[in-house]
Parts: C-alpha cells; structure tokens; sequence
C-alpha cells in the first residue's frame, strides 16, 4: 500500500511536531527512528487519523485520513507502547473477538477467528485469562492480535517493546518483522530492530532529516548524536 | 454551562476510569458508624469526580461505579454490593443521593472553562457532597429503618467531621491537579 | 476480583434476572405489609431460611448466618437507641427483622444471579433510554472498562504509596490523590486514543 506524505506539517497549540514532510513509501518493513520529541509519534498517527495534519495532505492506500478516519482505521492498526491501554474486554479472548463486534460475523464466527489468531501467536492457553493479569510481553501479543484479527492492511507500532524484557522485545518483534504479512510501520529507539527493515526514516526537530538503506542512515544517526 | 450532551470515547474512557477510582477509595478500612453507614474515602471520590468531570460526567461515574456494585462487585465500603445496599438497606437514600451529588458539586464547583476556583469547590462540594446527599440520605434512612427523622438525622452528624474534612481535600487536591495535569480540566 | 454471586445448580440460579428482580420487589413489599409483629419476622426469616438452603443444600445455613453477621452493627444501631427511648421491646424486634428479611432477600438475588445476566437485564432495562442517545451496547462497553480499570487504579494507588514511602513522605488523603489522578486521567486518555485506534464507535 503506498504511503504518501506531501508536504505534511503538524503544530499543537502552536508549537511545530512535524515541519514539511514529504515521502512516498510501498516497502513492507518500515523502520522510523529519532531523538525523543523528534516528530516518530506524530507520524504515526497520522497514518490513522488519530493525528490530522495542519497543512499538507497524507493519503495511505487512496484513503485520506483526516477525511476519512473509519474507513483509515479499518485499514490500519496501530500498537501502543503501553499495553495496559490496549485492552478493552476483561478476558483474552473477549478483548481480541471485541474487534469483531461490528464485523457482521455470528458469535460462533467470531470466537472461532479469534480463538486462530490466538493460536497463531501461540497464546491461546491463556483465552480465558484476565488480561490484564498477563506479562508485558503476552500483553503486547494480544494488543497485536486483537488488531490482526480484524484484518489491516497496515499496521503502525509506536515503540512496541520500549516497556518489555529481553525475550519479550525479541518475541514481539518476531512477530512484528517476520510473521506478519501485512506491511508495518515500526517506530522504535532499539537500532536492531531498525536495522532489519526494508527502509528507515530518520526524524530529527520536527524534519524528516533522511530516508533509505538502513546501514548508512543508523551509522550518521550514532555519529551525530 | 457544564452541561455537555454528547459524549466522546475521551469522556467514556474519563467517565469509566473514575468509577474505578471510586471503587479503589473505597477499599481501604471502613468503619461501621451509627446507621450502619460506613465511612471511607469514596465520598471524597464524589465530590472529586463532580469538580474534576464536570456535571454530567461526575453524575454517570458515579451511576456507572454504583452499576458495578448492583450487578454484584463487592466494592461498597466494608466489600458491599448487589442491590441490597441500594434498596433495603438504611443507608440506600445515600448511596443514590450520590448521582445528584456529583452532578451538583460539577454544576458549581465546574461551570467555569479552565483554572478552577476554590470558593467554587467549596462552596460546589458542600452543597452536593453533603446538602443534597443528606437532605436525601436522612429521610429515606428513618423510612427504611422505621424510625423518626430526628433518629435519622442524629445518625447522620457525625459523618459531618468526615465530610468537611473531604471538602477540604477536595479543595486542595483539585488546586494542585491543575497545576500537575491542567489537560485534565480541558474538555 | 472476586464478585458476590456464589455458583449453584438451583432454579434460584436459573431463574431469569428480571423475573427474580420483580419476585424480590414483590416480596420486599409484602414482608412490610405483613411483618408487623416479630412472630411474623420470624416466620419470615425462616422461610428465607428455606430459600437459601434451596439455592446452596451444601451451605444455606451457613452463608444466611454469614450474611446475617455482617448485619450486627446495623441491627445494634437500631435497635438499641428505640430501646432506650422507651419504644416497646415487640415494636422494635419487628421493625428489625423486617429489615433484616428484606436485606436477606437481597442479599439472595445477588447471591444466585450471575453479573453477566444482570448486565444483560441492566441492557434490555436501557432500551427504551435508546431515543435519549443511550445506547445499549455503550453501556456495557462502559461496565467493562470500569471493571478492567479497578486493578489498574489499584495498581497506581500502590506504586503512589511506594514511592511516597520511599521518598520518607508519609502518604495521606490529600497526598496520595493527586499523583493518582494524574496517572489515572492520563491512562483514561490514552485509553481513549486506543479505543479510537481500533475504530471504536459509540
Ligand atoms: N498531543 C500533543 N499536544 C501537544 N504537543 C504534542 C502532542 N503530541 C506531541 N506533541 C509535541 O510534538 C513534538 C513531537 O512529539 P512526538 O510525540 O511526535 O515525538 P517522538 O519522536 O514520538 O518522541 P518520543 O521518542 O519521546 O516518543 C514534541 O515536542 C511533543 O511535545
Ligand atoms: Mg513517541
């Protein structure tokens, strides 16, 4: 799906997140890094509407997402870095079929589909679990279930393993850069992780500084910080 | 006015988070008092959700923490819940008179767009956290416990010392939230 | 977190919600009626005595003796005081057994009736709320965030604690609320732009 920023700037109560970005983007893994304040979140979201653009015009696979932020966001899932605030539904399982409610789907549908996806990430033994009494990790792995089960397109991740251990980062990020056959867009600080897309944007004050090849750009990233 | 009719996720999400504040006020020591009507922080929770929320958000965290309670949680003071405490118990006027409560302490104490006035919250919390909760609370305790209206009210005087002391928390925590979160003040 | 209701095969427990709610109503008034007199009372709290050996045969007695426990200050409180103000020993046992029975009831409905189903039956009583823009559907999306909450706030409370303690603060009232808000109004936001994330509708 292509991505498509033209001239793109963002300003919250007058203060400038993100100045004149433009980028065009169809690669399936892409990585967004930069210093803390540098414009990541801002845009990510976005990709999805939850942010709307104050000049310049974002489109994502056709779809405008100031204009038209449902149909945007049924093509688009987006993972917090907390996954605490991820979760709706008291249990696993409710919390990834709760993505269905509106699909038209039969409950039995539902619970099906939403039990597979469960399986896919091998966390199915936890269905009937509270949710918010799973680790970090299996955490972010039902946040990223429950936005896989509806079927995006895209799928947006601002920082997913900032608050998890070792393991659990590796894990997520299996997930996220190897598993998943949707295109992502990765927005992270650990430069491993960055460093295994397909392409990396680089965001410094408010500016797309540089976008391409990894290697080179991670390297000017450690050189100048 | 701070009587707003449309409800966002935000307010959903603010409205819902409150209820569960509530029921965590609730959870330390409660204490028996006479009319069975329990003491604990969760009427500071009241007083706290109205000057914060706003009128009609105030007033449905609290409907939505005491639906909680009715289907069967036990997060009324002392692990209280189902409907008894609702219907026929003594202390029911008060755990209803709640809603209103809230909705007049928001209705004073929030009327004004940005930094919150402490005479308001004061002024709000006193007459919706304590006027409109007793002046329902009192008379349905001596209905439902069969007893006059002085017994009732005599019951009630003590959770005055209480009350007035979460009026003044509630001036204080509302001041110092401001100048910690004022996000939490915007609509 | 735990709940109140208590698992049973009885036809208390699979009786319908709303047909257990009007039953409790209706018995609630009668019982103040009728129960003018503590034989009466007693008649009464025997019969919901059946009732809950009915609904637990393993237990019934027990859990009525736990929940009549629970009752000791309240029936204290009244009825001493009309005591000492000179009512009569018959009038006043009445009144606090009437009151006793009516609590018990209660208690019982909660005792054998599932949250879900009361859920379900807070729903259907919402229908005809539908023109004034309260929707069904929104409701329970709003019990279940507030249920999902309540550890997460008790989360936040104990690590306000902590870190007061460890900062050698003694945490009070006043002390505490302020950091727990915050982390509070500040989860409620992000929670809110999840829910937006995931294409939420209310
Ligand atoms: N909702 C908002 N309201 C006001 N200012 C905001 C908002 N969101 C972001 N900003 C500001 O915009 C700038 C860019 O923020 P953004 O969140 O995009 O940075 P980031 O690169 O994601 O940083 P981090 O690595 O810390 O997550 C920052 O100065 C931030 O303070
Ligand atoms: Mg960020």
């Amino acid at each position: 799906m292509l991505i498509d920023l033209n001239a793109v700037s963002v300003a919250f109560d007058g203060k400038t997140a993100l100045d004149g970005v433009s980028v065009k983007l169809d690669q399936k893994r892409i990585g967004v890094i930069g210093l803390n304040g540098s414009g990541k979140s801002t845009f990510a979201r976005l990709l999805n509407g939850l942010v709307t653009p104050t000049s310049g015009l974002v489109t994502v696979g056709g779809i405008n997402p100031a204009k038209d932020a449902k149909a945007a966001r049924r093509q688009t899932g987006f993972i917090f870095s907390n996954p605490d605030v991820q979760i709706i539904m008291p249990t696993v399982l409710e919390d990834v079929a709760f993505s269905l409610r509106s699909s038209g789907l039969s409950t039995g549908d539902i619970q099906t589909r939403a039990l597979a996806v469960l399986q896919r990430f091998k966390i199915d033994h936890l269905a009937d679990q509270a949710a918010h009494s799973l680790s970090g990790g299996q955490k972010q792995l039902l946040a990223i279930s429950a936005i896989v089960v509806a079927e995006p397109k895209l799928i947006v991740a601002d920082e997913p393993t900032a608050m998890l251990d070792l393991t659990n980062s590796r894990r997520v990020a299996e997930v996220l850069l190897d598993e998943l056959e949707q295109q992502v867009v990765l927005v992270t600080h650990d430069l491993n992780l960055a460093a295994n897309c397909d392409i990396i944007l680089r965001f410094a004050g408010a500016k797309l500084v540089e976008f391409g090849e990894p290697a080179p750009i991670i390297s000017a990233y450690l050189a100048e910080n | 006015m701070a009587v707003s009719t449309k409800i966002t996720l935000r307010d959903l999400s603010r409205i819902a988070i409150f209820a569960a504040i509530i029921a965590v006020l609730g959870t330390p020591g409660a204490i028996p008092l006479p009319g069975g009507v329990p003491i604990t922080l969760q009427t500071l929770g009241v007083m706290l959700a109205g000057a914060i929320l706003g009128a009609t958000r105030g007033a449905l965290a609290v409907a939505l923490f005491e639906l909680l309670a009715l289907i069967g949680l036990p997060i009324l003071s002392g692990f209280n819940g189902g409907i008894a405490p609702f219907t026929t118990s003594p202390s029911a006027g008060y755990l209803i008179a709640w809603i209103p409560g809230a909705f007049v302490v928001g209705l004073i104490a929030n009327s004004a767009k940005g930094k919150p006035s402490v005479i308001r919250t004061i002024l709000g919390s006193v007459l919706g956290g304590i006027v409109v909760i007793y002046a329902i609370g009192i008379p349905v305790c001596a209905q439902i416990a069969g007893v006059s209206l002085e017994q009732s009210t005599a019951w009630a005087t003590p959770f005055l010392v209480g009350d007035s002391i979460k009026v003044a928390i509630t001036a204080i925590v509302v001041a110092a939230l401001y100048r910690a979160y004022p996000k939490a003040f915007k609509n | 977190m735990g709940t109140l209701f208590r698992p049973g095969a009885s036809f208390l427990h699979r009786l319908p919600a709303g047909a257990k709610l009007l039953a409790l109503i209706i018995l609630v008034t009668l019982i103040s009626i009728i129960a003018t007199n503590p034989l009466t009372g007693i008649a009464v709290l025997i019969a919901i005595l059946g009732l809950f050996t009915i609904a637990f045969p393993a237990n019934g007695p027990a859990l009525l003796a736990k929940q009549l426990w629970s009752l000791k200050y309240l029936l204290a409180i009244i009825v001493i005081p009309q005591l000492l103000f000179g009512s009569s020993w018959p009038a006043v046992a009445a009144n606090a057994l009437r009151l006793t029975d009516a609590i018990l009831l209660a208690s019982l409905f909660t005792m054998t009736t599932k949250n879900s189903e009361m859920v379900a039956t807070i729903e259907r009583a919402s229908q005809p709320l539908k023109p004034l823009g309260v929707k069904p559907q929104t409701l329970s999306l709003a019990i279940s965030m507030a249920i999902n909450a309540i550890p997460m706030i008790a989360k936040f409370s104990a690590q306000t604690k902590e870190a007061q303690l460890a900062r050698g603060v003694k945490p009070t009232a006043a002390l505490m609320t302020v950091p727990l808000l915050v982390a509070s109004l500040k989860y409620a936001d992000d929670f809110a732009e999840a829910l937006t994330a995931r294409g939420v509708e209310i």
